[in-house]
């Protein structure tokens, strides 16, 4: 079991991801190929103004009023943090990287693992904060099923055992095969849970602004 | 007489013997300290169970070398306690091509790494297997 | 509110039709449905959670988890109270003003003016009373 676990399970797992977002991704096209159109095309954008980067920046922060940040600036900074860190904290974790070089010579920049360590205790408490939200704000807690408890766990399992690893808590070779399980079960269950929404946000969001931009006012909806 | 001569005998023997043979001559758990490896991450020793290594049927030359030209070259006499030659960090230095963390990492994982189908007890595969923590 | 039985409510359900319809869409619906990450920020978009004091039954993930979403999970196979109580999401509490916004891009009007044609197909159509300025919640 264990054999399998720290071998054909990683491979497994890595296909699966990979396989199962390009299946979601084409997919995607194909159902939204047949557009509706309620008028003519609209015309072409008139070529805009050149911005320089101070008016860049200005155009940002005044959109930013526009958005999440002005009814909620305590969710926007956690997901963003979760989020950017949930990609980024393993990616460039010390101990990550020494397994990527011992199997295939390479690998990505490491940060202390002090600083490492810090950062996964980040995502602890964002994980904690968003299963703090499902079960105290009514809104949230209205919509809530069973389902969004695992999916929760199964995204903060990985990170939760890896703090523990680092630390060298309770029995290390068992918890470091739940850092593994934890881990390849995340990368299995992102295509076709609600976590697909790592690579859907950017498609759905990029179509709906389309109706206003490159789709010219066609729906494919 | 005859039985104090064999009490003597044999009691000599006893001491003789578990002074060890030539292939115990070094002490059993060697600590290999990581502050020659990079700075900014550090992991405690690791407690090296030498013996273990040597009960498991391996040569010397399986894990100390001196390669030349593809060969192992390592004069066996020189894998003497105490002689800094045959450390690892005498020539995995900062300056080598294969600093020394690499080169540790290289050598124990290169087995540990493999599975588990022949061996009873599994060998520390992670970090903190050999890197204990206290 | 006391309402004659019409003949409308006495037709019995054609799961089948229902099962037909929603399988057109499919794909698209029960991808929007999966991807919903019920996080509830769409809420304060709709303005009838905001007017009715911000009861989550009026959040557009709410109700289309409720209405589409019941007609997908049950595959089609609903009884007339199921019916009408979707009824009474998609046309009482929800006016298809579209500015509902979601995150992740997931288009609820779409998915509610889905859910109508299900009904529709059904023979359940809004009376002119049941106006979603007199909603029942």
């Amino acid at each position: 079991m264990v054999d399998f676990v720290q071998g054909p399970l990683i491979s497994i797992a890595f296909i699966v991801f990979i396989l199962g977002l390009l299946f979601q991704w084409i997919q995607f096209f194909r159902l939204t190929r047949k557009k509706e159109w309620g008028h003519p095309p609209l015309p072409r954008e008139i070529k805009p103004e050149k911005k320089t980067a101070g008016k860049i920046v200005a155009s940002c922060l005044t959109s930013l009023k526009g958005t999440l940040w002005k009814t909620d600036p305590v969710l926007t900074v956690v997901t963003t943090v979760f989020h950017v860190l949930l990609i980024g904290a393993p990616l460039f974790l010390l101990g990550h990287n020494i397994l990527l070089y011992q199997s295939w010579g390479w690998s990505l920049f490491s940060l202390p693992e002090a600083l490492s360590d810090g950062l996964t205790l980040i995502v602890l408490v964002c994980g904690a904060y968003f299963l703090g939200r499902r079960l105290l704000v009514a809104r949230v807690r209205a919509i809530t099923t069973l389902y969004d408890y695992v999916v929760l766990l199964i995204a903060v399992a990985p990170f939760l055992t890896g703090f523990f690893a680092y630390r060298q808590w309770f029995h290390y070779e068992t918890v470091m095969m739940l850092h593994i399980l934890s881990g390849n079960i995340m990368l299995i269950t992102i295509p076709f849970t609600k976590l697909g929404h790592m690579l859907f946000f950017f498609l759905y969001r990029f179509f709906l602004g389309g109706e206003y931009g490159f789709l010219r006012g066609a729906r494919t909806w | 007489m005859k039985r104090l001569g064999f009490s003597v005998f044999f009691i000599a023997l006893t001491f003789i013997l578990m002074a060890g043979s030539p292939l115990m001559a070094q002490s059993d758990m060697m600590l290999l300290d990581s502050s020659k490896g990079r700075a900014g991450k550090k992991r405690p020793p690791v407690p090296f169970p030498h013996n273990l290594h040597v009960e498991k049927g391996w040569s010397c030359k399986d894990c100390h070398h001196l390669y030349e030209k593809g060969e192992n070259i390592l004069d066996e006499s020189t894998l003497e306690e105490g002689n800094k030659e045959i450390q690892c960090s005498a020539c995995h230095g900062p300056k080598s091509r294969l600093h020394l963390e690499r080169a540790y990492h290289g050598q124990c994982l290169g087995c540990h790494k493999k599975p588990l189908k022949d061996r009873e007890k599994a060998p520390p595969r992670y970090c903190g297997g050999c890197h204990v923590r206290k | 509110m006391d309402q004659a039985i019409s003949n409308q409510d006495m037709k019995e359900v054609d799961a089948k039709k229902i099962k037909e319809l929603l399988n057109r869409r499919k794909g698209k619906m029960k991808r929007f449905l999966s991807y919903c990450a019920h996080c509830s920020l769409c809420a304060e978009s709709c303005f009838l959670y905001m007017k009715y004091k911000k009861d989550p039954r009026y959040m557009p993930s709410y109700k289309v988890i409720h209405s589409l979403g019941t007609l997908y999970r049950k595959r089609g196979k609903v009884d007339r109270k199921c019916l009408n109580e979707i009824k009474g999401i998609v046309w009482r509490n929800c006016v298809l003003c579209g500015r509902c916004y979601c995150p992740i891009g997931i288009h609820v009007p779409s998915m509610i003016a889905f859910a109508r044609a299900v009904l529709r197909s059904q023979d359940i159509h809004p009376q002119h009373n049941e106006a979603s300025s007199e909603s029942w919640l």
